[in-house]
Order: C-alpha cells, then structure tokens, then sequence
C-alpha cells in the first residue's frame, strides 16, 4: 500500500538552535506510528511542522518537503491541514467554555437551511440547522465512546470529556485520514487513557493514521505498530511492534552517544541533613506535586529531573511559598514556614527561577539595580541610613556590582545597561549574581541553563560547581536535561507524576533513569522487566 | 536625544508664541504670567497625588478625588475650630489626615480587588464617593455661620475663605515688580514637597514601591507583600489629595462642596501626563514641568480664544478639550506599547 504521509528529510532550526535534523518518516494508512523522545526532542516542533502552526512561520519555516497522498503539499496553516484531512489533538485544549458540545463540534462547518438571504450574503446571514449539528455531533460523540448530552455546555466537564470531545471534534470532519495526537492522556485518568488507546486502535481499524505521543511507555508498548525515537533532532530509532522493549526504548531516549564529563561524585550518606521535606504538596498548574519527600545534605549538589509536568518545577516554586504548598519542610533541625517566602529568603536560601523574564527579573530596570536589590531588600545589604531613611549605598553597590559583573562575565556595555536589552545567557548570568549577592547557604536553581547558548550554560554549571566546592553550598538543581544533571550533580532524584520515583547516583547508566522518568518500575511487574532485559 | 529635545520644546515654543499674541492685542502679558504661576501652585500638590500609584503599578489614580474630600472633612473641622491665617491652614492639613487614611485603606483594599481595571474602577469609585458625600453635606448640621447654607441646614456649596486662610502662602515672601507678581514663597513650599517626597522613593520603602510596579511577580518571588505596597501608595495618594485641596482653596479664596471636584481628578491626570508621565513611569520632573506647562496653555490660551470666539463658556470648553484629550492620547499610547 502507498503511504500516506512521508516527511522527507525535515530539518528546522530557531534562531540558529537547530532542532531537528533531516528527519524521515513515512506513515501508511491506518498505521498508529509513536513518536518518542525527552523534552526538547523535537516532537512538537515536528508535529507543528506537520499541522502548519503559526510559530514555525514566525520562525523563519523549515527545510525539507512534505507528501501526503504521494502530492507533494504546503501546510503553511491549520486550516490547510484540515483541508488536506490532518487532525490533531493539541495538548491544551480549544474549547469553547461557553457553547455546548455539538456546537463546539461544528464550530465554523455548521449546517445552515438555506433562504433567499443565502445568495447575496454568501451563507452568513443563513439560519442553523439545530437539529442537523446535533445529528452530526452525535455521531461524531458515538464514535468516540462518549453518551454525554451533545447539548451539555463545556464549562464545567471534566479534563477527560473535554478531550474525548477534542477528539470527536477532529473526527467530524469526514476527511480526516491522518490524526495527530500530542501527549494525550498526560491529562487523563488511567481508565480514560485506556478508553482512550481503544478509540486510536477503532481508528487505525477504520484506516485513519495515528501519530501519537506520550511519555507513558506501557501505552506506547500496547497500540504502536511503528515506534521512532527521536532525540535532539535526529532520529535514533525505529521499531516494528514486538521489535523493541521498554528498557531499549528507555535507553535509546535519553542515552548519548558522548558520555558525560567525569566529575568526582561524591558519597554524602554519613554527612548532617540540611533540609528534609515530608509530604510536600504544591497546586503549583501543570505541575502539581502530590506528596514529594526527600532529605537534602549538607554540602551536597541534589539533582531534581523529570519529564514536563512531572512536578520537579513545583517542588522549589512551592518552597518558595510562590503556589498554594502543604507539606512539612524542617531546615537545619529547625521547623521551616514554607508558605512565607520572607521568612525562606531571610534564612539564606536563594531560589533562581526558571521563568527568568516574569519572575527573576526587572528587564526595564538596570543591571545594577537587579543585582542588588534583593539583598537590599531581604538583608537590608547595601543601604546606608541617612536622615533616618535607609537609602541605597552607591558606592558600595558599584563595587560589588562591577566585581560580579566580571567574575560572571557578563557582557554589557557598562552596569547601568537595561537588563531587558542582553542576551538570554547574560540575563541568566544576572539572576545569578542577584541570587550570589544574597549570600545563600542553600540554593535551588531551577531550570538555569533554559534557554540559553552553550557557551553561558557551562559557564553557569561551571561556576555552580565551584561554588559549592569553595563555599560548601549546597545546591539543588532543577533540569530537564538529564545530560546536565549527570555532569554537575551527585544526586539525582527523579520525579514522576508528582512523587519521588527514586533517586540515583549520577554515574548510573541513563536507562535507568529512563525507567524511572516514565514509571515504568511501578506499572511493570518485576519479572517483566527482566524478561524485557533477556530478548 | 534629539527628537526628545524637539518634543519637549513644542509647548514652551507654543507659550511663547501665546505671549507673542497677548502682546499684538495689547493684554497685559505680566498679568497673566503671574495668574500662571499663581495656579501652578494652586494644583502641583494635587498632581503630585497622581504619582505614589503610578510607581506602584496601580496606574493613574482617577479617583483622588477621594482624597479630595477627605480634605474638605479636615477643612470642617479647621474652621470650627475658629483659628485664621496659616495656623488654621496647618490645622486643616492635620485634621484631614486621619480621614484620608482611612479612607485611603478602604479604596486601596478596593483596588487591590480589582486588578486590571483599575482605571476604570478609580474613577467610578471616586464618583461614587463625591454623591455619596454631597448627601452627608446636605443632612450635616454644623453651629458655624462660614459652613452653613445661610437659610437653612447643611454645608454651603462655596465656603468663603476670605480672612480664614485665603492667600496666606500666595502673598508670604512675594516679589512684585510692576504688574509682575510672584508667590515665591508658595512655589518654594510646592518644590519643598515634590522634593521631599521624590527622596521618600529612594528609600528602601520607596525602591520597594518601584519594585512592585516594575514587576510585580518579581517582588512577590522577594517575600514581598505586592498588596500592602499598593494599599500604601493609594494612603499617600490620598494624603497628598487632601493636602492638595487646602493648596487649591488657600490659591481659589473657597473650599467647594458637592460635585464641584467632580472631574479635578482628571485635571490633575492631564497635568503630569502633559509633563511626560505615563501610566507606567513617571517621576517628579513631570510633575513640576507638566504642572506649569498645563496652567500656562490654560491661562493664556484663554484670552486669546476669547478675543476670537467671543463666547461665555469658552474657558471650561478649552479645559474639557485639553483635558480629555491629552488622557486619551496618554492611556491610547500606553495600551499600544503594552500590545507590542
């Protein structure tokens, strides 16, 4: 049978970030093809190539052609995707809160009865036809398993309707032969998800073909007939069903070809504890942690990974008190009131957050002033008192601020240079020297290597880990880049779906951690995993 | 540089050109000199009330007339304690403010609610509490010839200040030359509070305030209390609203009751926005320069429109139009480069 989809080596880069490389696939009809890979793979980059999102557009398009059909097509919107018979379920939803379900069905391909208004105003004047797109999106619900009322408002469903609702949405367009589904039942119950995977197969039986991305390994396992593994870009990996396991899946995800710089990892077992959590719980949105417990060392670096949504970025965001946060938190022996961001910062324990540009700094402000102001602030550092008032100390915050700026060589023109005007790094350099001119005992990093070229990323690693080796302080380092983690951490604990799923050591091998990442230990009995180890 | 040079020099160009006109139409140019300078003292404090919200994040605080009529509860209190001159003017300052900061706390809890739409809000609110005072005005029964409507209960609408206060600060220390007269003195005590208050936003209180405004999620990452900030700018705005009144009255010869502070807000917005402010930075050279540059084009526009349109209303018609336009052009500005 001919394909129905072949992507002939697609290549796209952002901004001179190249993030995939000459990548192929061909799909036949009704196949169910996963996609599989960390973050920052290049699967969404992909799968919005494929469905024309806007960003790629934005972003200078990509390399590389496109056949559905055997024609060789333009997807340069949505709609053109549409057109062509390409539906995809987004991981948000697009819903409309306020519109019943057949209504949001039919969204702009509404039946319409036809009067003498329909010609001069070309069908927009025309009245609809309730009755027709209650038929329709009935069946539409039918095929997707769903008995819910079709004339239900959304607002107020559950995550799982909404989805399966998403879905009966793309399926009504008749013409669709070509579904994408982006990390699906990451929002799921397990019973929904597996009602979910019988829908894909019912499709793939119909002859539609499914792309379909999870990180959920056992749902890959059950429904793909072809896996690709992707990782920074490339593909590394394609698999028939029954050709693969999951520790080889874990393995080819996350392992590089190059191995990670030794560092000397240390053993922290018999040294004092700085910082324990119990039950840690933050509604910190798309990162929930429910029930996160770990102790941290003294001296030590602790490497918090995970997938997106796993939590790990909720774990320091609710220490700091910035997310509604339960949870018991005990900080050098003494109890520590995680809701009170004044009182975690005024104990010396720096946070630099991932979201650099809403919530690590002032871009309208000057370098200098989001260099010392939240130790002006916090420890009421470089002020001097005058007139009873305590004013900023010029001169004292001009010689400290001319010293970071060159021990963490961020380049500027001078310290009164705005820091909304520098580059990613340079920023991520001064939310460093912020947070270093706070005089932290204990650090969370959260994310610090986001975003930024590789130059400024070691640099930042780097100079971490001379902190922590010069100054003994102890650091905890939120990543998704596991690479990252392993070269700078002795730690590293991985978080899963909110909880702690285990913690090893930095040199342990990466499939591991693969396994730990998408919890496959908890779902899979353990003589599966050894016999998946055998073959 | 060069364009900001160009666009500051419009106005100052465009009062020349006025001065210019007055002198072709033989009207006393040295006269109304000294009315602008008399009516920048009049409003400067009132304008400066605008600015604690603005550096917090609060944005442009239409609704000082709240404070406005804090001021006149103060000014109560001041005459029926039957003091005169500039003791009775500092007793007015004193007695209103306690009621502007309560009353402040309760509007800038309010704002607090509403974040978003504070523009809007700030200025519904301070409708609403003008119509809500000028009924407690009418049922209030005070034993005092000055305040009373003189045949019957409640609050005059104009409270003569004629040898209660008015001018005390006008004439202290003024210079006179010929048909030139100016209130050194009261612009000197204006400067004095601008300044003061411009060093109150370098302290440690002050660079938290700006640290609110500037970004809002940053402070809160700091442990700081982003609402407490706010409720505390719109204290001071209050505060500084009702000293501003007494400034108004001492330079206008009346305290005014009722709806006459209606839209004074809104005069005192158009001030500082002329002056450079936006509704996200301002600071206090905006306040000076916008103040003084507001009062000249009134002050001398008027005149002339009035030798070429001979017509009654011409001066408020004028005001309206300065007014409101250059509100509309300062917040359609903001909203655009908050888009972009």
């Amino acid at each position: 049978m001919d394909d129905i989809l072949f992507l002939d080596n697609i290549s796209k880069s952002y901004f001179g970030n190249v993030v995939l490389k000459n990548v192929s696939l061909r799909i036949k009809p009704g196949e169910i093809v996963s996609l599989v890979g960390e973050n920052g793979a290049g699967k969404s980059t992909l799968m919005n190539i494929l469905f024309g999102m806007e960003v790629i557009k934005n972003s200078g398009g990509f390399e590389g052609k496109i056949y559905f059909k055997g024609k060789n097509v333009n997807i340069d919107s949505p709609k053109s995707a549409l057109k062509w018979g390409i539906g995809m379920i987004h991981q948000e939803f697009m819903l409309i809160d306020d519109f019943s379900i057949a209504e949001n069905i039919k969204l702009n391909k509404e039946n319409t009865i036809k009067g003498i208004l329909t010609k001069p105003f070309r069908g927009l004047l025309d009245v609809l036809d309730k009755k027709a797109i209650g038929a329709d999106a009935r069946k539409a619900l039918d095929t997707v398993g769903l008995s819910v009322d079709e004339w239900t408002k959304i607002a107020g469903l559950s995550v799982g309707t909404m989805q399966f609702i998403e879905i009966a949405k793309a399926l009504e367009n008749t013409k669709t032969e070509l579904m994408i589904f982006d990390e699906p039942s990451s929002v799921l119950t397990e019973s929904e998800a597996g009602a979910l995977l019988d829908i894909i197969q019912k499709l793939s039986q119909k002859g539609i073909a499914c792309i379909f991305i999870s990180h959920r390994m056992d749902e890959i396992l059950r429904i793909s007939d072809t896996i690709v593994v992707l990782r920074d870009g490339e593909v590394v990996g394609n698999f028939k069903r029954g050709g693969v396991t999951a520790i080889e899946l874990a393995n080819r995800m996350v392992g590089r070809d190059a191995v990670a710089e030794k560092h000397e990892i240390r053993n922290f077992d018999n040294s004092p504890v700085m910082m324990s959590i119990h039950d840690l719980e933050v509604d910190m949105p798309g990162e929930f942690v429910k029930g996160f417990s770990i102790d941290i060392k003294e001296g030590e670096i602790l490497g918090i990974g995970g997938l997106a949504g796993s939590g790990k970025l909720g774990i320091p965001n609710g220490l700091l008190g910035l997310y509604e946060t339960r949870g018991k938190v005990e900080y050098k022996g003494k109890p520590l009131n995680i809701g009170d961001t004044r009182e975690v910062l005024s104990r010396h324990i720096a946070f630099v957050s991932e979201d650099r540009k809403r919530v690590g700094l002032m871009l309208d402000e000057t370098i200098e002033m989001n260099c010392i102001l939240s130790s002006a602030i916090i420890n009421n550092r470089f002020l001097k008192k005058y007139l009873g008032g305590r004013f900023i100390n010029k001169k004292e915050t001009k010689k400290a601020v001319e010293k970071i700026i060159k021990t963490l060589d961020i380049r500027c023109t001078n310290m009164n240079q705005k820091v909304g005007s520098l580059s990613g790094g340079n920023q991520q350099k001064v939310c460093m020297a912020s947070m270093l001119l706070q005089e932290p005992e204990m650090l969370f990093a959260s994310e610090p290597s986001r975003g930024i070229d590789i130059g400024a990323k070691v640099l930042i690693l780097d100079y971490l880990m001379k902190l922590n080796r010069e100054k003994n302080l102890t650091i905890v380092l939120i990543s998704s880049e596991l690479h990252e983690l392993c070269s700078v951490c002795d730690r590293i604990a991985i978080v899963s779906e909110g909880k702690l799923a285990g913690i090893l050591s930095a040199d342990a091998p990466f499939r591991e951690f693969g396994l730990l990442m998408t919890n496959i230990r908890k779902n899979m009995s353990a003589e599966q995993i050894k016999g998946d180890m055998t073959i | 540089m060069k364009k900001f040079i160009l666009v500051r020099s419009i106005l100052p160009v465009f009062i020349i050109v006025m001065f210019l006109i007055l002198k072709v139409y033989n009207l006393s140019a040295m006269h109304y000199l000294t009315l602008t300078l008399q009516r920048t003292g009049m409003l400067m404090i009132a304008m400066l009330a605008i600015v604690p919200t603005i550096y917090s994040g609060v944005g442009i605080n239409f609704g000082i007339t709240i404070g406005f009529i804090s001021g006149l509860i103060g000014g109560i209190f001041g005459i029926l304690t039957g003091l005169t001159g500039i003791a009775l003017m500092i007793a007015c300052i004193v007695f209103s403010i306690p009621f502007s900061v309560i009353t402040g706390y309760g509007y800038g809890k309010l704002l607090n609610r509403v974040k978003g739409s504070e523009t809007l809000i700030s200025t519904y609110a301070g409708f609403a509490f003008v119509s809500v005072m000028s009924m407690l005005w009418i049922i209030l029964n005070v034993n005092n010839e000055k305040l009373r409507f003189s045949n019957g209960n409640g609050i005059r609408i104009s409270v003569n200040l004629e040898g209660l206060f008015k001018d005390v600060l006008t004439n202290w220390l003024s210079v006179s030359a010929g048909e030139l007269k100016i209130p050194v003195g009261f612009l000197l005590i204006c400067l004095a509070i601008c300044f003061l208050f411009s060093i109150f936003m370098k302290t440690k209180i002050g660079i938290t305030v700006k640290m609110c405004g500037y970004n809002p999620n940053y402070a809160k990452a700091k442990g700081i209390n982003v609402d407490r900030y706010r409720t505390l700018t719109v204290i001071v705005s209050t505060m500084l609203a009702a000293v501003g009144i007494c400034f108004y009255a001492q330079s206008f010869g009346y305290y005014q009751f009722y709806a006459v502070y209606m839209n004074l807000g809104f005069t005192c917005a158009a001030g500082i926005l002329i002056g450079g402010a936006t509704d996200k930075r301002v600071n206090i050279y905006n306040v000076i320069y916008g103040c003084a540059i507001y009062e000249a084009i009134l002050t001398l526009s008027t005149p002339i429109a009035n030798l070429l349109l001979p017509n009654g209303a011409l001066p408020e018609i004028i005001r309206t139009l300065i007014t409101n336009g250059v509100i509309l052009y300062a917040l359609v500005k903001g909203g655009k480069k908050n888009n972009e």
